[in-house]
């Protein structure tokens, strides 16, 4: 098994596949670390990912000094990156409503839905729905993948094996279907 | 008069400082059993950044592209 500090020197040496070793091998302790501390999975995650990306960028701009433990390097940027995400937070400051006259939030647009609001949302969530199960395969897909599962459209292209612009084109079709599907059915698809 | 209430962030940094010096005696293996670890999406979006991003130095400063 190679050390950390002969993983990095293949790293840098051109050998890629030695940064994979090095983030499988670290990837839980330093992961845990930065969970530990922010305590959301989310954004343990952006921060994990931006420690290792700063760290591939060092050692591709020649400027790591091998001064140490590598893990524990990569901590460092971590709990820097975490001090960062706090001092931002600081910014921003929270305000009571309690000793307004009137309650701020006391307005349609922040209550709940009323029943007839969500029954007509009920029902125009299954008409798309039905709609969206009436297009051609490869339109449906790309529409599932995009508004259901919220990827990009990077990661569609990725997913499906085509290119960006075939995606991209699949959707607009997707939607022109959509809208001609609801014409003829006599479906409003407006929330009023 | 309004109330603004503002976490301890100082407390925040504290506890981060304290964690980083425990996790640092820690093995190297630890926490590889734990429930919650990093997506498997996020570490193949690492791996891939890795061969993708290519060094440069751009008016002096060290700068990168990434081949897509």
């Amino acid at each position: 098994m190679l050390s950390d500090e002969q993983l990095v020197k293949d790293f840098i040496a051109g050998r890629c596949s030695s940064i994979d070793v090095l983030i499988d091998r670290h990837k839980a302790k330093i992961f845990s670390y930065i969970l530990m501390c922010v305590k959301q999975q989310v954004l343990a995650e952006d921060i994990f990912q931006e420690a290792f990306i700063r760290v591939i960028k060092t050692l591709k701009n020649g400027r790591y000094a091998d001064s140490g433990k590598f893990s524990s390097w990569v901590m460092r940027i971590a709990h820097n990156l975490i001090i960062d995400h706090y001092r931002k937070q600081k910014n921003k400051s929270v305000i009571s409503n309690d000793n307004y006259e009137y309650d701020l939030f006391n307005s349609s647009q922040f209550s709940d839905q009323s029943i007839e609001e969500k029954l007509v949302v009920d029902q125009l969530r299954k008409e798309v729905s039905m709609l969206v199960g009436l297009l051609p395969d490869n339109q449906r897909e790309v529409v599932v993948m995009r508004h259901y599962r919220d990827l990009s459209f990077k990661e569609i292209a990725e997913e499906t094996n085509v290119s960006i612009n075939t995606a991209l084109g699949r959707m607009r079709y997707a939607l022109m279907n959509l809208r001609r599907l609801a014409e003829e059915r006599n479906i409003s698809l407006t929330l009023s | 008069m309004s109330q603004i209430t503002t976490p301890d962030f100082f407390a925040n940094e504290e506890e981060a400082t304290y964690w980083l010096f425990i996790f640092e005696q820690l093995p190297d293996g630890f926490g590889a059993s734990a429930q919650q670890q990093p997506s498997a999406f996020i570490i193949d979006k690492i791996k891939a950044f890795a061969q993708v991003y290519q060094p440069i130095v751009l008016m002096g400063k060290d700068d990168g592209f990434v081949i897509n």
